[in-house]
């Protein structure tokens, strides 16, 4: 179908909208968010099954502490610790005078293997005892969307206003963010790029779906399937696994109008440039629309781990969001979200 | 009244008509295009048109407020210039200012595609929800994406382009050059391609087929942006009907699940019929007037 060429994302009809199909602007910051003192942080909380963490994180993406998490089996257990390590935050915060003016949890697909959990009851039980250690807005969300956030934060698509995030994680999940918003949708989860329909011959997906990116590229799906551990690849395994995750960066390139597509998580750090290599010629041979040709598949640099730096993000982008900032520019860039301090 | 007038450019012909408040729609009017001119004279069969909308005995009651335009592609943002494909005496013309200049009023324009999803949003079958694919299966096939209220953009105005997205890896070779695309395998000119015969002489077969095929396409969309409503309008899917549709909607219930199964994907007919790019046009303008209700 034809296409649309150009450089703005103009409101429809670039006259001054006020309907509901608006599109996002980005006002400056015209509220103090956060004090001259610079003593605040983000309470950090990544969840994620076999690895749970703390982290007291600055709006510039400076990690003040980190607290470690007793490794659980069962989701009791893992409240009960979680519980324990808050604590331990509440102290280290008062050793470094800093304050949490937000919490953010990343929910990783690990902690859906812990024994009786259930994906709502951890975010919303997630969300409950977070919010009771910490006199501050909670926001919870999943591995892929904080990783999303975090990229756009401080790693390789810092300040982009347009790509997608694929995280090669237990199961694969991301994000996309279009004119500097992170896509929510119906559920607040959109952006779940491990369902895109890679191969319609292939396995049965756990979503009930079949074909999903999630059968072919997740650490789950390639062990499963395998019967090894991640870390001993056949050259042609990582190869198939980079086509089938450039074939779907090629679909959200199209689809959404996209330029970059940024990809990490520990299957990306296995199979390496292997993969990427793979991916994108995918996506050199499949991305021909004029405004999707030359769109590039690159490598995330966010620090790892990219749950407690997603989690620091997720409660940095819900802390911004609250104060009425549609987008998450003033914390892409420090010096507009502080001038006002 | 106030009304706005709609304004619909394809390759093919241009349709003009006044669309009030209600978005009920007056003094229709359509043009074939004359292939055998210059830009000029392409542009003085645009402006006939108009005259025969405004001139129409049905326009007489109407205040005409805006002008909206729906526009095959290329285009550039707010139709500052159009290239439609297949209007060759068009390219890079600029459009928005010498309508803005003949009319005297407010010009606005967007995509056809994403028009249609605006218009569908407003009085057609997705009048009130906040998360909706709209599409067109004919020629080609495209489409407009509304995610928590808002038509989604892109970097240059092109999110919503469903018609390459990868369905069938291993398939036919889409005109943009890639292989597999969902315009490659369901659109009427690939329809064609594959049968030896136009859509309109499809089969059985070659409808549910092509429902399937889209309906792969649509659960792969609905998945990652949790839709659960896809609007699809054009001439292959509404001149097949049913059987496409049953199979696109076997297609979704097959391959579309969410957590919880808290939302229930359905593929459903454009409700505006032929009238949807006009209507479509002009809501881009009524919205630009800030009147979408």
């Amino acid at each position: 179908m034809n296409q649309a060429v150009g450089g703005s994302s103009a409101p429809i009809g670039g006259a001054p909208a006020s309907g509901p199909w608006q599109v996002a602007d980005f006002p400056t910051p015209d509220t103090p968010l956060l004090t001259q003192a610079g003593d605040e942080v983000s309470l950090a909380v990544e969840i994620d099954g076999s690895r749970n963490a703390l982290a007291l994180v600055r709006p510039d993406g400076q990690v003040v502490d980190t607290v470690n998490v007793e490794p659980v089996e069962t989701v009791p257990q893992l409240w009960e610790r979680l519980e324990e390590s808050l604590e331990v935050a509440g102290r280290r915060m008062a050793r470094h005078s800093v304050r949490a003016v937000c919490s953010g949890v990343s929910i990783g697909s690990g902690a859906g293997e812990l024994a009786g959990a259930s994906s709502a009851d951890l975010f919303r039980e997630a969300e409950a005892l977070v919010g009771h250690s910490v006199d501050a807005p909670v926001f919870v969300d999943d591995v892929g969307r904080g990783f999303t956030l975090a990229e756009r934060w401080v790693g390789a698509v810092e300040g982009l206003d347009n790509f997608a995030a694929i995280y090669l994680g237990h199961r694969v999940s991301g994000g996309i963010v279009l004119n500097g918003r992170l896509l929510d949708g119906a559920l607040g989860h959109a952006g779940r790029v491990g369902h895109l329909i890679v191969n319609p011959e292939g396995r049965r997906c756990r979503c009930g779906g079949k074909g999903c990116l999630d059968t072919e590229a997740s650490v789950g799906a390639i062990e499963g399937r395998t019967g090894r551990v991640l870390s001993e690849p056949s050259y042609d395994l990582m190869h198939q696994v980079g086509r089938m995750v450039g074939r779907a960066a090629a679909s959200l390139a199209n689809l959404l109008d996209l330029k970059v597509v940024v990809c990490g998580g520990p299957v990306a750090r296995e199979y390496a440039s292997t993969l990427f290599n793979a991916a994108q010629s995918e996506m050199d041979t499949a991305c021909q629309m004029a405004f999707s040709r030359g769109a590039r598949f690159t490598s995330a640099k966010s620090p790892e781990p990219a749950g407690a730096l997603g989690a620091a993000a997720i409660g940095w982008h819900g802390f911004v969001r609250r104060h009425g900032h549609t987008g998450f520019d003033g914390l892409t860039h420090p010096g507009a979200a502080t001038g006002e301090r | 009244m106030d009304a706005v007038l709609g304004l619909d450019l394809g390759g093919t012909k241009f349709a003009g008509a006044l669309v009030d408040a209600d978005g009920a729609v007056h003094a229709r009017e359509q043009v074939a295009v004359d292939h055998d001119v210059d830009a000029e004279g392409v542009w003085r069969q645009l402006v006939g048109l108009i005259s025969d909308v405004l001139g129409n005995p049905e326009a007489e009651p109407f205040t005409v407020l805006a002008c909206g335009v729906g526009s095959a592609g290329p285009i550039a943002p707010n139709v500052e210039w159009v290239s439609p494909l297949n209007l060759a005496a068009w390219r890079e013309f600029p459009l928005r200012s010498r309508l803005s200049d003949e009319l005297e009023m407010l010009v606005v324009g967007d995509l056809d595609t994403k028009a249609l999803a605006v218009g569908e949003g407003w009085k057609g079958a997705a009048r009130g929800r906040a998360n909706y694919l709209a599409m067109v299966v004919s020629t080609g096939i495209g489409g407009g994406i509304v995610l928590n209220g808002r038509l989604l953009e892109g970097a240059s105005g092109n999110a919503g382009h469903i018609g390459h997205i990868i369905v069938s890896p291993d398939g036919h070779t889409c005109a943009c050059g890639a292989a597999g695309c969902l315009e490659a395998e369901a659109s009427g000119t690939a329809i064609a391609n594959i049968t030896g015969a136009p859509a309109t002489e499809a089969n059985q077969v070659v409808m549910e087929r092509t429902g399937r095929i889209v309906g792969r396409g649509v659960a792969s969309v609905m998945n990652l942006l949790e839709l659960d409503l896809a609007v699809v309008g054009g001439s292959v899917a509404l001149g097949f009907g049913q059987p496409f549709f049953d199979a696109a909607q076997a297609e979704l219930e097959t391959l579309c699940r969410f957590p919880g199964d808290v939302l229930q994907p359905t593929i459903v007919p454009a409700g505006l019929g032929d009238a949807a790019p006009l209507v479509g046009a002009a809501a881009v303008a009524w919205g630009a007037l800030g009147r979408l209700g």
